[in-house]
């Protein structure tokens, strides 16, 4: 069956096809304006949440930086200044005339007793704001010391392994080096005062290109649903530092399994 | 189109409906309708196979084919797409199509037998438009049904454009009706090779 195709088959077709390529431009083109606004919209989202994320790591800095200052005035106030005070006193009494020989002599030692505490004191709250073994022999050096400040006997036991010590942070700006140590500072002071552990590891494993932290305690441990409601103090500090060091802190822990934690950089 | 090419045409098309429908009953109600549209179609293509294998006239089976197609995916796209607007915009399509086009044959008997430009182009059209619906949906989220969605767009639309020309395809001497019909074939198989994807896939994931 051969028809001759007529002229108007052949107009209507190229109407229909005409009709059919406009239309599919515009679909297209409304599709393009839709999906890059869709894109952008979600980028804001994103973009907005980082920021969210910084403002809460601003805050957590501002409000640690807050208790320390509070901490330092009050430890100023109770070991320095009130000592200084019965310095001042003991040292008045001594400009008087008349005093016996023996009274005389009490008070210069009540003094020189005085001054080696407040300079004890003075040294301790020197060492907490910034431990100087740390810019003088390092941070292996320091945490190092730190695990051994803070065991005692069978009580408290906290092991340091880092086979390539003082090498292992080689890589690491030093800048960096005290947010670690205060990391690893606040995770012991947690373990003790919150997981009530009497056992620590801490490991440091390198290779040249990354470095990670593993730390372990055998204390009560927590809830990780229930703690990620209120995110404390001392883990914001953690996790802001963390961020600092362009780095990641992940810790696990179940309630009565202690807790196991990971900074890698 | 070449013998050779219809064959394996049906051919790939069989091979997906059988893997579909040994999967039927861990899919969900989306592949289950997808799985239901190749099992008519197949059938729709096959009788049409006989009829040209027997010198029959096959082209009032072209509107079956059509208005199935629109059918079950319309029922597919209307399980998938998430958003109110879409939906409601799916339903409508869904009722004005088949008044339309039940209005137009009442009056126009005669179209029956040939290509009915204005079924192709609507049925076709408004499945495009479903398929740029869901690329739109799955933006930035997790690419859910990205390869059936996208063979069934390259398919509809490309063979939209071949099967509007159909009615003067059918007037022309059978060699150069035939070339082009080799195009439709070639992008049908694309087709299936997308829908075996999309199947992999799935299967990977049930």
């Amino acid at each position: 069956m051969q028809i001759i195709p007529n002229a108007e088959q052949f107009v209507e077709v190229i109407i229909y096809t005409f009709i059919a390529f406009v239309l599919m431009a515009l679909a297209l083109l409304l599709f393009f304006y839709f999906s890059r606004k869709k894109i952008l919209k979600k980028e804001l989202e994103n973009k907005d949440m980082e920021l969210q994320h910084q403002m809460e790591l601003l805050e957590a800095t501002l409000e640690t930086q807050e208790r320390e200052r509070q901490r330092i005035a009050r430890d100023l106030h109770d070991d320095i200044s009130s000592k200084l005070n019965v310095i001042s006193l003991n040292a008045h009494l001594l400009s008087s005339n008349d005093l016996p020989e023996k009274d005389f002599e009490e008070i210069s030692s009540n003094i020189i007793l005085v001054t080696k505490q407040v300079l004890e004191n003075s040294r301790r709250i020197a060492h907490d704001l910034l431990p100087p073994i740390l810019e003088n022999f390092g941070l292996h050096a320091a945490l190092e010391e730190l695990c051994h400040a803070n065991s005692s006997g069978e009580l408290m036991k906290v092991s340091y392994i880092n086979p390539r010590e003082e090498l292992a942070f080689g890589k690491i700006d030093s800048k960096n080096h005290l947010h670690i140590f205060r990391i690893v500072q606040e995770l012991i002071n947690n373990s003790i005062k919150h997981g009530k552990a009497s056992l620590i590891n801490i490991e440091v494993d390198t290779t040249e290109s990354k470095c990670q932290i593993h730390y372990t305690d055998n204390g009560v441990g927590f809830d990780m649903k229930e703690s990620k409601k209120k995110n404390g103090i001392g883990m914001k500090n953690i996790k802001s530092r963390a961020a600092f060091l362009r780095g990641k802190f992940e810790i696990k822990s179940i309630l009565n399994q202690g807790v196991n934690a990971k900074l890698s950089f | 189109m070449p013998r050779i090419l219809a064959d394996v045409n049906y051919l790939l098309m069989l091979i997906n409906l059988v893997l579909f429908l040994i999967q039927f009953k861990k899919l969900n109600k989306a592949f289950r309708i997808f799985t239901f549209y190749l099992l008519v179609i197949s059938v729709i293509q096959l009788i049409t196979s006989y009829y040209s294998r027997n010198g029959m006239n096959n082209l009032f089976l072209s509107h079956f084919y059509f208005f199935f197609q629109f059918l079950l995916l319309s029922f597919f796209y209307y399980t998938i797409l998430t958003v109110p607007l879409q939906r409601r915009f799916l339903l409508i399509g869904l009722v004005i199509c088949p008044i339309v086009l039940g209005v137009q044959y009442y009056f126009d008997p005669s179209l029956f037998f040939g290509f009915n430009l204005f079924e192709i182009f609507i049925t076709s059209f408004l499945i495009v438009i479903y398929a740029m619906f869901h690329f739109y949906n799955i933006l930035n989220e997790s690419k859910q049904y990205y390869y059936l969605n996208t063979g069934i767009f390259i398919y509809i639309f490309g063979s939209t454009v071949l099967f509007l020309t159909g009615n003067i395809l059918s007037t022309l001497d059978k060699s150069y009706g035939r070339n082009i019909w080799a195009l439709n074939g070639i992008l049908y198989i694309i087709y299936q090779i997308y829908i075996f994807i999309e199947w992999r896939r799935l299967k990977n994931h049930l």
